[in-house]
């Protein structure tokens, strides 16, 4: 009986370290497929950058901002690079536990370009192929902070699916923001 | 309600098949395994409604019971009277988790707001440790950050990296080569008061145990290790046989009634 404490703690020890090790699998290994820097440097045709600037989440965007995302934006500013009507922006939300680093270009309205940046998770990378990624280019908004045309889905990757389609709606969301005080 | 004479008591157990007492021994031997995954099921069912999932569990001997440690040594820089300290993969400000992130590089104050980097990332807080925002490789200066320091011009940050020195504009939304200066004042590590490392480690520790998890593994019988499991299987399958051998008998007595 003395012995029998020590067995329970090996086996919960146990227990948790595989728990731990599927853990560490479900998570994945993070994949970079384009530094954010390189995303900016190509964000702009012809090669001459966007000027960097500061986006505030104030308290009059963020209730837009929860709309789209279901939850506020973390921090309280984030950064943009403009050039003309054209603005690139660097996003983040999270697909099922780790967060989507995603570039999205914006000119006159709507999505030129959408790029998955950095992956964290374990399934659902396919999000990054353009097949799906193009889906995007020419969607406006409407309808206040709805796209205007319908995103296919990717089996086993809803989540995925799902934090991109908010991404594209938050850039254009974002981007109309950004028009309306420079027109203002 | 009438109990029947000790005759009839007598022929009704006669009755019963050699096995019944069996059926009384096991419902009271697993009583208390039923009733724990009773009330534990009950609670998982009505997770969101008992916010389960999101409150955190702060004690030690749960930490110590499952082996949740902290891995690796803390890297501390101090601001004002503040502490930042990364250790296993996180960022904390004093005992406030900040999220993910990894090594960190300094720690700067500047007016009214805080700066760390780390190497591949650079913070901004509030003088109250609230993150103001996160800036990637995209806003900072070319390569890895080495080290930060500090100073009271227009350009107020100045960051090593593997590319050179650079000077932080306003806003740090531009990044100047600068020559390499004897009068900066590098951030410097530190080590953090213990009393300050032992919240924190308490809080990496607790940050991924909640009652959700409690509950599962209680439900599971997983928190008793192995011998937790097999005695809720056994709990399970004693369920089974007692709910068919009742049904059978009751059955039984009610035909020859």
């Amino acid at each position: 009986m003395g012995n029998l404490e020590p067995r329970l703690r090996a086996g919960v020890r146990y227990l948790l370290a595989l728990a731990l090790v599927c853990t560490v699998y479900a998570a994945g290994d993070e994949e970079v497929y384009l530094q954010p820097a390189d995303f900016v440097e190509s964000a702009f045709a012809d090669g001459e950058a966007g000027s960097p600037q500061m986006f505030w989440l104030t308290k009059t965007v963020q209730p837009e901002i929860k709309k789209i995302l279901r939850h506020g934006y973390p921090g309280l500013r984030l950064r943009y690079w403009v050039r003309e009507d054209r603005t690139a922006w660097i996003l983040e939300e999270i697909g099922k536990v780790k967060p989507i680093t995603t570039g999205i270009v914006v000119e006159h309205g709507e999505i030129k370009r959408l790029q998955v940046l950095v992956y964290r998770e374990s399934h659902g990378w396919e999000v990054r192929h353009p097949f799906f990624t193009d889906q995007f280019k020419g969607v406006t908004l409407v309808d206040g902070t709805k796209l205007s045309e319908p995103i296919d889905g990717i089996t086993g990757a809803t989540l995925s699916v799902n934090a991109l389609r908010k991404l594209g709606r938050l850039a254009l969301y974002l981007d109309k923001t950004v028009q309306a005080s420079k027109d203002a | 309600m009438n109990s029947p004479a000790p005759e009839n008591r007598s022929a009704s157990a006669s009755r019963r098949p050699r096995w019944w007492p069996w059926h009384q021994r096991m419902g009271i031997a697993f009583a208390a395994v039923f009733l724990g995954v009773i009330f534990t099921g009950i609670a998982l069912n009505h997770t969101g409604g008992l916010r389960l999932d999101q409150r955190g569990i702060r004690a030690d001997w749960l930490y110590d019971w499952y082996g949740i440690e902290v891995a690796g040594e803390p890297i501390s820089f101090t601001v004002a009277n503040d502490w930042v300290v990364a250790w296993d993969g996180r960022l904390a400000w004093n005992d406030r988790l900040l999220g993910e992130a990894s090594t960190l590089r300094g720690a700067v104050r500047i007016g009214d707001q805080q700066v760390l980097v780390l190497t591949d990332e650079l913070w901004v807080l509030t003088i109250d440790g609230e993150v103001v925002e996160r800036l990637n490789s995209a806003s900072l200066p070319a390569g890895d950050p080495l080290r930060l320091a500090a100073r009271s011009e227009n350009n107020p940050i100045v960051i090593e990296t593997t590319e050179g020195i650079f000077a932080g504009g306003a806003d740090l939304l531009k990044w100047s080569p600068v020559d390499g200066d004897s009068a900066l004042v590098w951030s410097e590590a530190g080590v953090a008061p213990e009393r300050t490392l032992a919240r924190m480690r308490r809080v990496l520790r607790g940050e991924d145990l909640t009652l959700y998890r409690i509950m599962l593994d209680l439900h599971s019988g997983r928190f008793f290790g192995r011998a937790g499991v097999w005695i809720v299987d056994a709990s399970a399958l004693a369920l089974a046989f007692l709910t068919i051998s009742g049904t059978w008998y009751a059955l039984r007595i009610k035909r020859r009634s």
